[in-house]
């Protein structure tokens, strides 16, 4: 027979229990461990069956197991994640009432023959409760880093909010100053002064995207797209920078890809410009290139986007940071080359929150390429034409026509620049500074074309204003109106519209924005 | 050394019989994934070690992972089960249930590698077992990590026959679980005494049918 002590030392101290059972199930061997922790005595166990001693041993995975591995010499490992419920045994636990819990074991089961052909099924149990508390704690840990990474996500969305509003006046109106008249050198200090105040506003921008997707707020909007225009844009906005750095600037669109496709242009355009701005950023010398090709995404199709640069490359160690906030590949690039390092992690988080991936391959001195996939869905192709075609002929007829607006605005420095843009463009402008003040205008005057309403006003604000317009009677009811506001949330833009408003202007106010929503109302309504 | 190669009808035999094991374990891991897991073998393939390898490393991108059991009394060898490393921690949460997080496998889902794995080496041997008439003992599982070109040559030191000698029973696996699929491998390792009891039992096996 089996010298009890001697087993018990060789396996004392690596809290694990040993069964031994005889071929007809009957238990030979039961260690100091398993007495311990079951109080069930040595010549108590000897010589019965497991399910006498664990009445819901009988039928369960660990009895097939046993018998299986009597009877055929199989062997079994039962862990706790697929079996939390095995031996029924106690551990000390001070967090709950009683004072013990149950003990979470993996269980392991085979056979062995002696010396005499006598088969004899072995069973180990493995205490894993320190494990088990261990990954519990670190799943609490990892829940409270998250809420406090979501709090900093919120304030940071907050503080950028608050500081875009500001700013939007120092930008406007260095905006209406250019159109003044100035010296030389006042003309210089002022690009300095705009190219400053940009800065800071896509800095700004970056950290409330980052933050939104960080909090799930941010969503997309998709809609029917031409994908080549879209990308020409993308192409051409860098034209003028890769020229003046010598470095040539190339689009391959793959023919076989469709001409129209239904996806979020505003997001993929982000992903495009931080990409190719950075990929123009360090190269030198050679080329950057835009190359799209189709590609099947999980039975969907996608495109496949690479940024393929001829630049510094990046070093294989710091891959692994690549897409961190705040980070650039290390300490002395980012005395060479400026950026907040924000760019990627955005692209990383939209990419993956359209459920397409984002990876990037280099060699150091020979160039990087960036890639990311973005499903998307067809469009309809004869119903898109017809909708373009009515558009192109409304757009050219009402251009020609100079519109009369109606401008309600609290902020005297905003009415400024909006008046500044709207007039320039060859409108007519009336501007007020409550939603009160704008119902009359819209019940006395001729009626304006288009009304452009901020949210939050003193007396009356714009959702109040523009419901009693809508109630109003005659055709002024019907009078289009944008909603003007810094609170640039996903959700608003549907909110705002369901308020009874045409479209939503977020600010600060790009000129080219501006007048482009205000025709493509005046185009969707064109009674 | 003599070119050992299986007939077609043997060839048939094992894949039938590979088939009725994978088709058990997945009954066992439907049952503990509490959703269907579906598990197929097309074919069962017999070559020499160094091939294996070579298939491994145009199969498997980087690092594998693999499930090991020893198995002896009769006819001796190892069994595997080889992943990429993350397909099967992919598999491992899928069946768990749990968030596809990002990270490095834990203590607790390595025991349930190290069980999936069991559950599908066992049920492959034990119909094996069960079919051809002989006891199979089945060791523990076990996980190693390795570079999928060097997964088989870590067994090879374990077994008592000359590497060159040894010959894989090579099938492809192919899991469908949640509706997405996860590619991995099951082999035997043999040695030559090994492959020639297993011919002579799978040519028993067939002159039973036939009689």
């Amino acid at each position: 027979m089996i010298d009890h002590k001697l087993l018990d030392q060789i396996v004392a101290g690596a809290a694990l229990g040993v069964i031994v059972v005889d071929a007809s199930l009957k238990v030979q061997l039961w260690n100091e461990w398993m007495v311990s922790q079951t109080s069930i005595k040595n010549d108590v166990a000897l010589g019965q069956e497991l399910s006498e001693i664990f009445p819901d041993f009988k039928g369960s995975r660990l009895d097939k197991a046993l018998q299986s591995a009597i009877k055929y010499g199989s062997s079994a490992l039962l862990s706790y994640k697929l079996n939390p419920v095995l031996f029924p045994m106690n551990v000390t636990d001070s967090s709950s009432e009683t004072g013990m819990r149950r003990m979470e074991q993996v269980v392991s089961i085979s056979a062995a023959s002696d010396g005499e052909g006598n088969i004899f099924g072995i069973i180990r149990v493995q205490d894993v409760s320190l494990a088990v508390n261990r990954e519990r704690a670190l799943e609490g840990a990892l829940n409270v880093a998250k809420a406090a990474n979501d709090m900093k996500s919120e304030f940071l969305a907050t503080m950028s909010h608050e500081i875009r509003t500001p700013l939007n006046g120092v930008m406007g109106m260095a905006q209406v100053l250019g159109g003044t008249e100035l010296n030389a050198e006042q003309r210089n200090y002022l690009k300095v002064m705009e190219r400053s105040g940009k800065s800071l506003l896509e800095l700004i921008n970056n950290i409330l995207d980052l933050s939104k997707l960080e909090v799930g707020m941010m969503t997309l909007f998709t809609e029917d797209i031409a994908l080549k225009p879209l990308l020409q844009d993308v192409i051409a906005l860098f034209a003028q920078r890769s020229r003046d750095k010598k470095v040539s600037l190339k689009l391959e669109l793959d023919p076989a890809v469709p001409s129209h496709i239904h996806a979020d242009p505003a997001r993929l355009r982000q992903v495009l410009l931080n990409l190719i701005g950075n990929a123009l950023k360090f190269t030198t010398s050679g080329t950057v290139k835009l190359h799209v090709v189709g590609a099947k995404l999980n039975k969907q199709p996608g495109l496949k986007f690479e940024v393929i640069d001829t630049g510094i490359g990046i070093d294989e160690k710091e891959m692994d940071y690549l897409f961190e906030k705040f980070r650039q590949a290390d300490s002395s690039t980012t005395r060479n080359y400026e950026g907040t390092g924000l760019g990627l992690s955005i692209c990383q988080e939209i990419v993956e929150l359209w459920a397409g991936a984002i990876t990037v391959k280099s060699n150091v001195g020979e160039g990087s390429t960036f890639s990311f996939t973005m499903p998307y869905s067809f469009v309809d192709m004869t119903e898109l034409e017809a909708a373009i075609k009515a558009k192109a002929a409304i757009f050219k007829e009402s251009k020609e026509h100079p519109l009369n607006i109606l401008v309600a605005e609290d902020n005297p420095v905003n009415q400024l620049l909006l008046e500044s843009i709207l007039v320039k463009a060859g409108h007519t402008v009336t501007a007020v500074s409550n939603g009160i003040e704008a119902i009359e205008k819209v019940g006395a005057t001729d009626p304006f074309d288009v009304i452009l309403m901020d949210i939050s006003m003193p007396e009356m604000d714009g959702v109040e204003a523009t419901a009693k317009i809508r109630a109003m009677k005659g055709p002024v009811a019907a009078t289009p109106i944008i909603a003007l506001t810094a609170h640039a949330l996903a959700g608003d833009k549907e909110n705002f519209l369901s308020q009874g408003m045409n479209a939503y202007q977020s600010k600060p106010i790009v000129a080219a924005s501006l007048l482009s929503k205000i025709f493509s109302v005046i185009l969707n309504d064109p009674a | 050394m003599p070119d050992l190669k299986l007939s077609g009808m043997q060839k048939d035999v094992l894949t039938e019989v590979m088939n009725l094991g994978i088709g058990r374990a997945a009954s066992v891991l439907s049952e503990l994934a509490g959703d269907v897991v579906d598990m197929g073998i097309p074919e069962v393939r017999l070559m020499p070690r160094s091939k294996v390898s070579k298939k491994l490393i145009a199969g498997i991108e980087g690092k594998a992972a693999a499930v090991r059991q020893s198995f002896g009394g009769g006819i001796d060898g190892q069994s595997l089960l080889i992943f990429p490393e993350k397909a099967s921690l992919e598999l491992v949460r899928r069946i768990l249930g749990e968030h596809l997080d990002v990270g490095e496998i834990s203590d607790l889902e390595q025991d349930a590698l190290r069980e999936v794995g069991n559950v599908i080496l066992s049920a492959c041997l034990g119909a094996f077992a069960e079919a051809f008439g002989n006891r199979i003992d089945n060791g523990l599982p076990e996980v190693l990590v390795a570079n999928s070109g060097e997964v088989v040559n870590l067994c090879s030191p374990i077994m008592a026959e000359d590497p060159e000698d040894l010959r894989v029973l090579f099938m492809e696996v192919e899991f469908g679980i949640h509706s997405q699929e996860i590619h991995g491998y099951v082999m035997l390792l043999l040695g030559l005494a090994g492959i020639t009891t297993l011919v002579s039992l799978i040519d028993e096996y067939i002159k039973k049918l036939s009689s």
